[in-house]
């Protein structure tokens, strides 16, 4: 009886487990992860697994929808082939709180996100996830307020503003910029623009062609990089030859320099300056400076401009203030086209002998410092002096009278005496003298009185030497008998026998009766005298026996 | 099959076996030893989980050694049988199952033990655990070469047959039967059923190192002559223990069935539902996956 009361045991302990184990109802591994905790209990087991096919991964994407889009459009991490079985990555009957994303070592921020197709490169690469991933409704089944890591484009706008605002739509940023920065754009090639950046063209900044717009109202400007025109230079360029030469420039210019890509076909009288004499066969360096400093445009109103005033200025104060054209020529600087005709418009102009005189002869070089400025006249030594502050001639000539002018003369000028035709043309007033000539006088050669007195070269005298009387040239042929008397009582300077002397009125002796008839020999006889024969005139007795004998 | 001969295969089969199992918790340790909530990022997750291709393994094969376990007791209790092999190597047989059986489970079930399944697993470990005590108990009970028991008149022969050769062949005067017979008597006083279930095996432990001390003074004897008088005494020995401890290692014997049975319906019943579930599941006969 015992026995069969023992025999029940069994069966009662077995009961018992068995309505235990009923109690529990609990034939799952382990609990399900929270956000699959709706799905626990041994009711659902199969709405995850199925006899034949363990976790299908349908059974996942029945509710994780926008996942299976993925899937289906092959894009994202879920699309690779190494994760076609969800349960191997999302482990589950590990616990409320285990965590189904698993990240790999390291944890999320260790994520290899190249596995989502889209490597994390660049700047991207230190980013927090939420940066990119901010929390999005996973499914409808999850509602609204899970995160998701899903749903994000590798389009680059999904998370950053396009700085062109469209104007390159459908183009992938990436064409142009790299993952590390914005700027530089490290994978454009301007190259493979519609314009590759030759030449000069490849230093220019970019900003400088692809100006900022601002396309519309409250916009920011932007820079614009479509629809830049760039058909013809001057889209972009300035003409600097104002339409001149035409609107091909790449007929002369091309990208690597704005000199002429080929002088030597370069026609430059189609240009403001042409050509013209000498100038043709200038280098063209040397007006516009080596071609690899850059070709620089000079100035060309003025000869000035390029060359330098060989007259240091000198002719500044000509009406045309000293224009070089007006004397000189491109066919040459030697000869200068100034002429006579033109001397003689000058402040200056040539009379006389001057007429005949070589232009050096005045216009000699003198040391170009003390025409200019010491700048200017640098690495000159001598320039034609062109310019005098006075023309009187002693600038030119020197005066050989020296001091032998009276002060009255010294004041007056050459030319009041003489002639540029001659020096010895002389036109002088002797009555400006205090012996003005009469008579004989004024027809005797100025030699006569002006004698020189020096060697032979030297010109004579002005200013004799004597005083001014009869007996400072002539000889007093009445050996004194008028000592005291000036000759001119009795002669005049016209005719040394036309005598002014009148016997009644000059002499202590009237003559009259038959005294009035006789020659003057009958009284006046020659005497013969040591030095020469002379005419007694006095003194001579005035009584009748002085003449006449007693009566015998 | 000599006793020796069966007890080398033993040694051999479950030294192979256990090394087998060593080798397996070794190569497994790693992942063993993590803890569980790392365990599913471990490297070895998908071969040593209860589920992986190492571990589903294990478990298919514990599992079958559990259900083979069940051949002896159809051998045992189907009449038909009684001529395929003796009971004894079937019980090796069952035990050897028991052994490494439940051992392959233990690293199948990778030392997580949760759900409905450790409802199996827990009666598994006491179904086991049980076998060993049932193991002890069942050589308390005399038996035939066969391995069925002896009935108490075959014990009382055989120990005359025992004490008769000890006294003619051995010449061991009366009053050494008698000390003999106060060492064994000594350990079989009354005791409760508990408190026998827990003191036989030191009881026995003691029965053998006294009686060692006591057969030391026939040391002198030719080997062969030592050898058996002292196999003799053993038997012997034992023999009148197991005697003085007849009714109350039967009872024994029938309550530990008691126990080892229900646990082991409850253990197979509930490893069919977890099969189920996991068939269910997906987890079928595909290894791994």
């Amino acid at each position: 009886m015992a026995h069969r009361a023992l025999r029940t045991i069994p069966a009662l302990l077995f009961l018992a487990l068995l309505a235990a184990a009923a109690a529990r109802a609990q034939i799952s591994p382990g609990d399900l992860a929270r956000p699959h905790a709706a799905l626990e209990g041994s009711a659902n087991c199969q709405r995850c697994h199925s006899a034949r096919r363990g976790v299908a991964p349908e059974a996942c994407l029945a509710c994780h929808t926008r996942l299976g889009e993925r899937i289906k459009a092959a894009r994202g991490l879920h699309a690779g082939p190494k994760f076609a079985r969800c349960e191997v990555c999302h482990i589950e009957h590990q616990g409320r709180a285990f965590a189904l994303i698993d990240w790999g070592p390291g944890g999320m921020t260790k994520f290899d996100h190249a596995q989502t197709g889209y490597a994390l490169a660049g700047a991207h690469a230190g980013l927090a996830c939420e940066k990119c991933h901010k929390p999005r409704p996973a499914s409808s089944a999850e509602g609204t307020s899970a995160a998701t890591f899903l749903g994000l484009s590798a389009d680059c706008v999904t998370c950053h503003r396009d700085e062109h605002r469209g104007q390159f739509a459908g183009r992938p940023c990436t064409d142009c910029h790299g993952m590390t920065a914005w700027k530089p754009a490290a994978a454009f090639d301007h190259a493979r623009s519609d314009f590759p950046l030759v030449g000069k063209h490849a230093a220019v900044a970019c900003a400088k062609c692809h100006t900022a717009r601002v396309a519309g109202a409250g916009e920011p400007a932007v820079a614009q990089y479509r629809g830049v025109a760039h058909a013809t230079c001057a889209d972009c360029h300035r003409d600097p030859h104002a339409g001149r030469l035409g609107p091909r420039c790449d007929s002369c210019h091309d990208a690597k320099s704005w000199q002429p890509s080929s002088p030597a076909a370069f026609d430059h009288d189609r240009t403001r300056y042409p050509l013209a004499g000498r100038h043709r066969a200038v280098a063209c360096a040397a007006c516009h400076g080596p071609a690899d400093a850059g070709f620089r445009r000079p100035a060309f109103a003025r000869c000035t401009d390029c060359h330098r005033d060989a007259h240091f200025g000198q002719l500044a104060a000509r009406p045309d203030h000293g224009a070089c054209e007006s004397c000189h020529s491109v066919a040459g600087w030697s000869p200068s086209t100034y002429t006579v005709e033109a001397h003689q418009s000058s402040r200056y102009a040539l009379t006389g002998a001057h007429l005949a005189v070589p232009c050096l002869r005045c216009h000699a070089n003198v040391a170009a410092a003390s025409r200019g400025t010491a700048t200017a006249a640098a690495g000159r030594q001598t320039t034609p002096r062109l310019h005098w502050s006075e023309t009187r001639c002693i600038t030119c000539h020197q005066d050989p009278h020296g001091s032998d002018l009276s002060e009255k003369l010294r004041r007056a000028a050459c030319e009041d005496c003489h002639e540029t035709a001659a020096w010895s043309q002389v036109r002088f007033d002797h009555g400006w003298t205090k012996f003005p000539l009469g008579g004989k006088h004024a027809a005797l050669p100025c030699a006569r009185c002006h004698r020189p007195e020096a060697a032979p070269r030297q010109p004579a005298r002005l200013q004799l030497q004597r005083p001014i009387d009869c007996a400072a040239c002539h000889r007093d042929p009445h050996a004194g008998q008028f000592a005291g008397q000036s000759c001119t009582r009795c002669h005049g300077d016209d005719d040394w026998h036309r005598l002014r002397f009148a016997h009644d009125r000059d002499s202590r002796y009237k003559l009259d009766g038959a005294h009035a008839k006789l020659p003057c020999a009958a009284c006046h006889r020659s005497v013969a005298a040591p030095g020469g024969s002379f005419v007694r005139y006095k003194p001579l007795p005035v009584d009748c026996q002085g003449c006449h004998a007693p009566a015998r | 099959m000599s006793l020796p001969k069966r007890r080398f295969t033993l040694f051999v089969v479950y030294g192979l076996s256990l090394l087998a199992i060593a080798a397996l918790a070794w190569r497994g340790s790693s992942y063993y030893l993590t803890p569980l909530a790392e365990r599913p990022r471990h490297p070895d997750f998908w071969s040593w989980k209860p589920g992986g291709s190492v571990g589903h393994l294990l478990g298919i094969v514990g599992s079958a050694l559990m259900l083979l376990m069940l051949l002896y007791t159809v051998r045992k209790r189907v009449p038909g049988l009684r001529r395929a092999g003796a009971l004894h190597l079937w019980l090796d047989f069952h035990i050897y199952c028991g052994v490494i059986g439940p051992l392959l489970v233990v690293l199948h079930s990778s030392f997580k033990v949760q759900g409905l399944v450790a409802l199996s697993f827990w009666s598994m470990i006491v179904v086991a655990l049980s076998g060993f005590v049932g193991r002890y108990l069942y050589a308390q009970i005399p038996r035939r070469r066969s391995g069925d028991s002896m009935s108490a008149q075959e014990v009382q022969t055989r120990q005359a047959e025992l004490v008769r050769h000890l006294r003619e062949d051995h010449h061991l005067p009366e009053a050494e039967l008698e000390a003999l017979a106060r060492i064994v008597d000594r350990g079989a006083a009354q005791r409760s059923l508990p408190v026998l279930l827990l003191t036989l095996p030191a009881t026995e432990t003691v029965l053998r190192l006294r009686l060692r001390s006591f057969r030391r003074r026939y040391r002198r004897l030719p080997a062969a002559l030592y050898a058996d008088l002292s196999d003799t005494l053993l038997q012997h020995a034992l023999l009148r223990h197991r005697l003085a401890i007849w009714d109350k290692a039967h009872r024994l014997f029938e309550y530990w069935h008691v126990v080892h049975k229900p646990f082991a319906i409850v253990m197979y019943l509930f490893m069919i539902v977890h099969v189920a579930v996991a068939m269910m599941t997906g987890y079928g006969w595909h290894i791994g996956r």
